[in-house]
């Protein structure tokens, strides 16, 4: 769990804690995956900082290992290979190879 | 390639093939009514115990983000409004019907896919200003309808299909087009026309791989083919085909995208599986 800024907080986030206004009211609720709309809603009500969980609970990395990481560019380099030519594709390849980085909900 | 009305023909004389549910039907009905009200919407859905359970669920959980927790059906429904409640039961009922049978066919990949397009169809839809992005997911999540079709109800159709795209080296599309039957896509609208679904979410299932053909349902079916094609690329689940074809041009400048822009949206759509897995697991529960 971190104290983040308000300004530094991305769509995505998890709540840690309940968001609270001075005199106790919730704006948003612990576990809720902030959205841009919350995020400007919160700026508005002037909160500061917030309190945000590792998405994947403590301890856990959002990456996959290296092994897996080169298992997946070596499926989008193969996947790639016959469209990389074709408009947008090699931009969309690039895009998604340092994504592939990233560890699912459901992994 | 066959035509749509063969497709009609052969939604219409599959056995075994599900009726959509009395109450889904109603609400699909009454929720393109522009007089029907936040209490007519409920009375229909009030009347299955097992919806009702669910929408309160969905609109309590992490997915909505609601301050406060909400317990009666009526005052969920005027809070998410007539679009959101339609997908919801829409897609719950859907998932539950087909579930996870289907034989040589992954169907947890399969769903995994269609999460991936359903993210990436609200990230778009938000892009371009439509801000219905909880009723816009939906279009993603049952925009390969056909395939459950097939895998379900066709299954030599399906292990052909499968079976040419892997010998073949080509995608689950190309491969169904190489064998000249109906596509899934066709097979997809016609089971979409029968349950009534509302006419965008129909031509978007239907010309999903073939925007150019989509006529006013441009916009719809080019997010949905663009956000197919990212969650393709970032291999979320599996959907036929270890390959991917290029995108169409038609549908890239419908949605405006630039290449530049490509990262900022599959960041977002990893925000939004996280998000949106919640959701499945909740409409998965039985």
């Amino acid at each position: 769990m971190a104290e983040v800024s308000i300004h530094k907080v991305t769509p995505g986030s998890i709540l840690a804690g309940d968001v609270r206004l001075p005199g106790g009211a919730i704006l948003v609720r612990e576990g809720v995956a902030l959205t841009d709309r919350q995020i400007t809603f919160l700026k508005h009500s002037s909160i500061t900082t917030v309190f945000i969980q590792d998405q994947l609970g403590e301890g856990a990395s959002a990456e996959v290992s290296d092994a897996v990481y080169a298992e997946r560019c070596g499926r989008l380099e193969e996947m790639f290979e016959p469209v990389q030519d074709a408009p947008h594709m090699a931009a969309i390849r690039d895009a998604a190879r340092t994504r592939l980085r990233l560890r699912r909900p459901w992994e | 390639m066959l035509l749509m009305e063969d497709a009609r023909k052969i939604i219409d004389e599959l056995e075994g093939l599900p009726t959509l549910p009395a109450v889904v039907s109603e609400l699909l009905e009454r929720a393109e009514d522009p007089n029907a009200t936040v209490g007519n919407i409920t009375e229909i859905v009030e009347n299955d115990p097992s919806l009702n359970a669910k929408i309160l669920k969905l609109v309590n959980s992490a997915f909505y983000g609601l301050p406060r927790r909400v317990s009666s059906l009526k005052t969920a429904v005027s809070i998410l409004g007539f679009n959101a409640i339609r997908n919801i039961v829409l897609a719950t009922s859907i998932f539950n019907m087909f579930g996870r049978r289907g034989v040589r066919f992954d169907s947890v990949g399969f769903w995994i896919h269609c999460l991936g397009c359903a993210v990436g169809c609200t990230t778009l839809f938000r892009r371009i200003d439509v801000t219905d992005e909880h009723s816009e997911f939906v279009y993603g999540l049952l925009h390969d309808l056909g395939k459950i079709v097939m895998a379900v109800h066709m299954e030599e159709t399906m292990a052909a299909i499968l079976k040419t795209a892997r010998t073949e080296k080509l995608t689950f599309h190309e491969a169904e087009k190489a064998l000249e039957g109906v596509t899934h896509a066709q097979l997809g609208a016609a089971l979409a026309e029968r349950w009534r679904f509302p006419e965008t979410l129909t031509n978007a299932i239907r010309y999903h791989h073939n925007v150019e053909s989509a006529g006013a349902g441009l916009t719809e079916a080019s997010v949905v083919h663009v956000s197919d094609t990212l969650a393709r690329a970032l291999q979320l689940g599996w959907c036929g085909d270890d390959l991917i074809a290029p995108v169409s041009e038609a549908a890239w400048d419908a949605v405006g995208l630039s290449t530049g822009d490509v990262g900022d949206v599959m960041d977002r759509m990893h925000s939004g599986l996280i998000a949106a897995h919640a959701f499945i697991d909740l409409i998965a529960e039985q």
